[in-house]
């Protein structure tokens, strides 16, 4: 997935449809920080998709580690 | 308690025996780590609220306490201080941000309440960055601390107070939480143990949230057993904590001398060796460490863990797409009494689509699984925390490339340690990590206490820069 110019642009509608005005002093920065998660998000959804079928079976339970 | 000399420091051991033996009061050690904060919270900027006359009061408490025979244990009479995004009782929590409420909270946090019930004497709050996750600035109404080692390098943070404050030697206790690698970063760079405990092991109860599934509250301390003092008492379940683990708290002091003989250490070489941004003489330190263990008995190997990578972007999902879940209202309503850079680190959340979230989630499971797996052919596991010594201020404070790596084991919820271990060149602590099973904090402990033996005493500049500075003043 590539960070496109029209993805940063459905970001920021997500904001304002979550009602955040971002303040300009942040917008380059915004931008910045949008860019910069793409790779981690395609390397997430790489990973799963390599690591599970679609039919396995899972728990998102927040507990961990506890026997 | 000054630790700005080539003299091993006081620790909380040494206070408490101290306190036992009448060589001093909980009173005259409240007394001179307030005269050392007069004359150099100018310089490190530690402090966000300092509240001399409440810790005076309580020191007296203690004081009459262990007169009459009442002993708390080892914190008892003990100053410390704490990041200010715990919850203490009459005192507002700022998060370093002017978006708080100021007013005075009606209940200490958990932790506070531990510690206080030990008879620890707070004095007051520690800067933080932005919700433990902005970036501080000299204009932002809280500026950032410094670094006690160098006024040109950073803290690290989000716990920077902390760093700073025990790494000065004026408090050997300074609880922080760590999300990202907020404890071990500040301790790695104000050369001081950090700890992030088992996910679930210190409640965290009272404390502003930055991402529930990657939150962890911990201590930094002046040396491993005052780090190990700290986790017996902040340490327990919680009912108030819906993550908080409802299992026994062993002795983390019992076997703390035991030696490493026979223990069998993983290198997660892989992680670090490689990186273009290690720097030699930390690499040479990271090889020292592990000769250090092969001498004292250890069985070392490297260990095959996911590639780093994997472990950064799965934490990195999860931290977003929580932190604005979690600020989504509030960035709503005052987006512009945020600093500019806080707004667009929580607002990069709106990048993360429920599908994604999830899939961070489920990627979890599989590097816990994973991990675990790992721990079945060793005990512990040694990696970088830090691949360079601390930043320097201008290259540092915008914080996308500081060269730490500390998110895998947020991701996971394996208790992480991170232990001073040299001395650059340029006179900036060098450091490792050390990171355990779930729930064996005490074997992390042997560990690094074997390592702090060995080592010795870290020698630093007879003088701290901050004390040059005071004394000029």
């Amino acid at each position: 997935m590539t960070v496109t110019a029209e993805r940063i642009r459905c970001y920021f509608d997500r904001l304002a449809m979550d009602g955040v005005c971002v303040p300009d002093a942040a917008m380059a920065d915004l931008k910045v920080e949008f860019s910069f998660m793409g790779p981690h998000v395609d390397r997430v959804n790489a990973s799963v998709g390599l690591l599970f079928e679609p039919s396995t079976v899972q728990t998102l339970d927040p507990l961990r580690n506890q026997p | 308690m000054n630790a700005g000399t080539n003299a091993a420091p006081a620790s909380i051991a040494d206070l408490g025996r101290g306190l036992r033996s009448g060589l001093c009061t909980s009173r005259s050690l409240v007394d001179a780590a307030l005269e050392d904060i007069v004359t150099s919270d100018a310089h490190l900027r530690a402090f966000t609220r300092l509240d001399a006359d409440g810790a005076r009061r309580a020191a007296q408490v203690a004081d009459e306490e262990l007169r009459q025979g009442i002993d708390r244990g080892p914190l008892h009479g003990i100053p410390f201080a704490l990041k200010d995004i715990y919850d203490v009782q009459g005192m507002p929590t700022t998060c370093s941000s002017s978006v708080p409420d100021d007013a005075p909270r009606a209940v200490d946090s958990h932790v506070v309440s531990r510690l206080r019930g030990a008879g620890a004497i707070l004095l007051g709050k520690l800067t933080t960055h932005e919700f433990a996750i902005g970036t501080p600035t000299e204009e932002s109404g809280f500026p950032p601390a410094r670094n006690p080692h160098s006024a040109a390098h950073i803290t690290g943070g989000s716990s920077s107070g902390s760093g700073a404050l025990v790494g000065a030697g004026i408090v050997r206790l300074a609880p922080g939480t760590d999300t990202a690698g907020s404890i071990r970063g500040p301790a790695a760079w104000c050369g001081v143990v950090g700890l992030k405990p088992t996910y679930g092991r210190v409640s965290r109860q009272g404390v502003f949230p930055l991402a529930w599934t990657l939150d962890h509250c911990g201590p930094l301390a002046g040396s491993v057993e005052d780090c190990a003092i700290a986790l017996q008492i902040m340490a327990g379940h919680d009912p108030g904590d819906p993550a908080s683990a409802d299992l026994p708290v062993p002795d983390y002091r019992r076997d703390l001398d035991g030696g490493v003989a026979g223990l069998r250490v993983g290198i997660a070489r892989a992680f670090f060796q490689d990186s273009p941004l290690l720097a030699d003489e930390v690499r040479a330190n990271i090889d020292e460490t592990i000769a250090r263990l092969v001498r004292a008995g250890a069985h070392v190997e490297d260990v095959s863990l996911p590639d780093i990578e994997l472990f950064t972007s799965c934490g990195r999902v999860i931290l977003c797409a929580e932190m604005y879940a979690l600020h989504r209202h509030l960035l709503a309503e005052r987006a512009q009494d945020y600093h500019p850079l806080t707004v667009s680190r929580l607002a990069g959340g709106a990048a993360i689509s429920a599908a994604d979230y999830l899939n961070a989630l489920r990627l979890r499971s599989e590097l816990i699984r994973q991990t675990n797996q790992v721990f079945a052919s060793c005990d512990v596991l040694l990696t970088a925390i830090s691949l360079q010594p601390a930043p320097l201020v201008e290259a540092g404070l915008k914080g996308r490339d500081w060269p730490l790596q500390q998110i895998m084991f947020n991701v996971t919820g394996h208790p992480a340690l991170s232990l001073p271990t040299g001395i650059s060149l340029e006179g900036l602590p060098l450091g490792v990590q050390l990171v355990g099973r779930p729930f064996d904090e005490a074997t992390l402990f042997k560990v690094a206490y074997s390592l702090e033996r060995d080592i010795g005493v870290l020698r630093q500049a007879d003088t701290m820069w901050w004390q040059s500075a005071a004394a000029r003043a």
